[in-house]
């Protein structure tokens, strides 16, 4: 008897904790709750996860979102009225994503949602969405595949990541690609994508290799490539797999200079876990890096590293949720009311001057015109820009 | 054949990193009957504790591992005193308790050190490479620690008055109660040592692999997997189903795609699992 009640009052407890360590950061989340009536402000719902694994890429993007609602207020709002952010954190579980979307769209009236990251959060949120007739403004390079009408894609789509990308590669460092990627929806296109531009390039296939998503192990892959000999090696690996791919690359002897690993999925977060003397020499692309020289990326990276001192680093991702907001209240700007199809026919043709460069939404697909750029690890763990583009890259699907 | 020699050393080295990861957990369910699935969390506090040893505070390798099998020990100590000792003979429960601690620790280690992969150097660089076939310095290192991790949890479980305990706490928890054996220091001490393994193999693992919040998630499931196959009670039985599958998977992983050599491997195991339930190298148990 006595066992049970300790198991309840600890249950309880337990509940308690997780609660608090789950939705402390909601609860707290300035100006959502104290917020004043609609009327004298827009709000925007703002859906990203900072607890659960997925707050690795969701942290800094939610960050830079922030950032971003925080300067367009101070310099003014929309239309004299200020944005009012409502947060809500999904932990990153896309069944609970769904319900959030829900809230923000019936309980909180939000006009448009900033937020999302993996592709089963957003398509987990999308068919909500499209129901209640609101507006997704979706920041993470995804798979460009099943576009949704009430979703605006601020980020890449692997041919915008692959078009400058594969041709720099044969031109500079090689004719025979291995390609390799996590085995999972993004991974699994991009590479599908990519091998297609390769023979477009006139380049040659070497290899292809998928590994689970999450994949730690990588001694297998490693001594197929060393099999296959190729000169370069086109990295779809994504996630937690990142890391322990370029240390064992180095551990097993493998190295840039002769096999530089060419990725799609690699930015300043995860060369930070590999550690500058493994990441060097290896190659990524990107449409923005935190090293990218206009006075807008140089503004934001400060402003993000002065305003959040919470062990996270500004990314493509991040950049991706600051220029997302700023388009939406660009849109917002733009639109004559807020209803869904309204909203996103304001998008259209939009163009902002972000960090990265200028940007443009597509007049037809919703998706962005983005500027593509190939960054070359340093020895001290830095990109330096190698390659980038003159004109923006069309998204195509 | 240059890739068969290769991919079964490779295979070696996985064998000592799945058996490192996998000890902990045979102590803890095997030998008390807890399912611990906080146990990859250990793991990650261990190579946290990594990080800040080697990575910020400068100090050798070596020390790291010391430390993160003292600091995970005392903090299962901890939760042994405070939590599971409430629990014992309820493997459901515990389940759901150390369930509810792992998404704790998880989102504590989050909330304090950010949501990113830290750094942590390797402590052995250089290889040897024998007629093409490369075997780095720090797999035979991990291989190396896995034999004498495996020597030393016997030996303390076979030859001192400790292991005596607790074998006869395993076999009839209140007989050894009645001889005089206090089950409760046994317990709390059986509880860290397999916490403290955890912790060390997260230092082991730290070099080779991203150290962040959620890493433990990927130990678990081939951690289970790895104690049915071996046995729940037999610590030799999971180095043997350590090196069974590890070398298996690795060694097909050379000629197939890794997903589907894991896939076959897993299939050979379920099957295996309805015919010998009680696992390939069982230890009788009451």
């Amino acid at each position: 008897m006595r066992n049970t009640k300790w198991f309840t009052g600890l249950l309880v407890l337990v509940m308690a904790v997780s609660l608090l360590a789950g939705c402390g950061k909601a609860e707290k989340a300035p100006d959502a709750a104290s917020a004043p009536a609609a009327a004298e402000g827009i709000k925007i719902g703002v859906l990203y996860s900072t607890t659960g694994p997925f707050s690795i890429s969701e942290k800094p993007m939610l960050n830079a979102a922030k950032l971003a609602i925080d300067e367009i207020n101070a310099a003014g709002g929309v239309k004299g009225k200020k944005l009012i952010p409502v947060f809500e954190d999904y932990a990153s579980d896309p069944a609970k994503a769904t319900e959030k979307i829900k809230k923000l769209i019936l309980q909180d009236k939000v006009v448009a949602t900033v937020g999302t990251n993996s592709s089963a959060s957003r398509l987990a949120v999308i068919p909500d969405v499209e129901r209640n007739k609101s507006v997704l403004v979706y920041n993470t390079y995804y798979e460009g595949e099943k576009p949704s009408p009430n979703v605006i894609y601020t980020n890449s789509v692997p041919s915008q990541q692959s078009a400058d990308f594969i041709p720099w590669i044969v031109k500079n460092l090689g004719k025979k690609v291995f390609f390799v990627g996590s085995d999972y929806v993004f991974g699994v296109t991009s590479v599908k994508k990519a091998k297609a531009m390769l023979e477009k390039a006139g380049g040659q296939i070497v290899g292809e290799e998928f590994v689970p998503l999450g994949h730690t192990e990588f001694s297998s892959l490693i001594n197929k490539i060393k099999q296959a000999k190729p000169d370069v090696i086109f990295s779809a690996v994504a996630g937690d797999s990142v890391v322990p791919f370029y240390k064992q690359y180095q551990q097993y002897g493998l190295s840039a200079k002769d096999m530089p690993i060419c990725s799609i999925a690699t930015h300043e977060a995860t060369v930070k876990g590999i550690g500058a003397a493994a990441a060097a020499g290896h190659y990524s692309s990107f449409s923005y890096f935190q090293v990218v020289d206009t006075p807008e990326s140089k503004k934001f990276v400060a402003a993000y590293n002065s305003k959040f001192a919470d062990n996270t680093t500004v990314t493509n991702l991040a950049e991706g949720a600051y220029h997302g907001v700023y388009l939406l209240a660009k849109a917002l700007e733009k639109a004559e009311k807020y209803d869904g199809p309204t909203l996103i026919s304001a998008f259209k043709g939009l163009e902002v001057d972000s960090p990265q460069g200028k940007i443009k939404v597509d007049p037809t697909n919703n998706h962005t015109w983005l500027q593509s750029r190939i960054g070359k690890i340093k020895p001290d763990g830095m990109f330096e820009i190698v390659y980038s583009s003159n004109a923006l890259v069309k998204p195509e699907l | 054949m240059e890739l068969l020699i290769s991919q079964s050393i490779n295979g070696l080295s996985v064998s000592a990193m799945l058996f490192i990861t996998a000890l902990g957990l045979v102590i803890i369910f095997g030998l008390m009957d807890v399912v611990n699935m906080a146990h990859g969390e250990f793991i990650m506090i261990g190579a946290y504790v990594t990080y800040f040893v080697t990575t910020v505070f400068h100090a050798p390798f070596v020390v790291s591992m010391l430390m993160a099998f003292l600091a995970t020990a005392l903090l299962g100590a901890l939760i042994e005193l405070t939590l599971i000792r409430r629990l014992y003979g309820k493997v459901a429960e515990t389940l759901l308790a150390t369930f509810a601690l792992s998404i704790i620790l998880q989102q504590l280690v989050r909330m304090a050190f950010g949501p990113e992969d830290k750094f942590v150097g390797m402590p052995l660089e250089g290889r040897f490479n024998v007629g093409g076939i490369v075997i780095p310095h720090y797999n035979l290192f991990l291989i190396f620690v896995a034999v004498a991790i495996l020597a030393v949890t016997l030996a303390l479980f076979y030859k001192t008055p400790y292991g005596m305990q607790l074998r006869a706490v395993t076999k009839n928890r209140s007989m050894a109660q009645c001889l005089g054996v206090n089950t409760a220091r046994i317990d709390t001490l059986t509880f860290a040592c397999g916490s403290g393994l955890a912790g060390l193999a997260g230092a082991l693992i730290a070099p080779v692999k991203s150290v962040m919040p959620s890493m433990g998630s990927y130990y678990i499931v081939d951690g289970f997997l790895t104690v049915v196959l071996g046995g729940f009670a037999s610590i030799a039985g999971t180095a043997a189903s350590s090196v069974v599958i590890s070398e298996s998977v690795t060694v097909m992983a050379g000629y197939m795609s890794e997903i589907t050599a894991k896939v076959l491997v897993f299939l050979v195991i379920i099957v295996l699992i309805r015919f010998k339930p009680e696992g390939l190298f069982t230890t009788e148990k009451r």
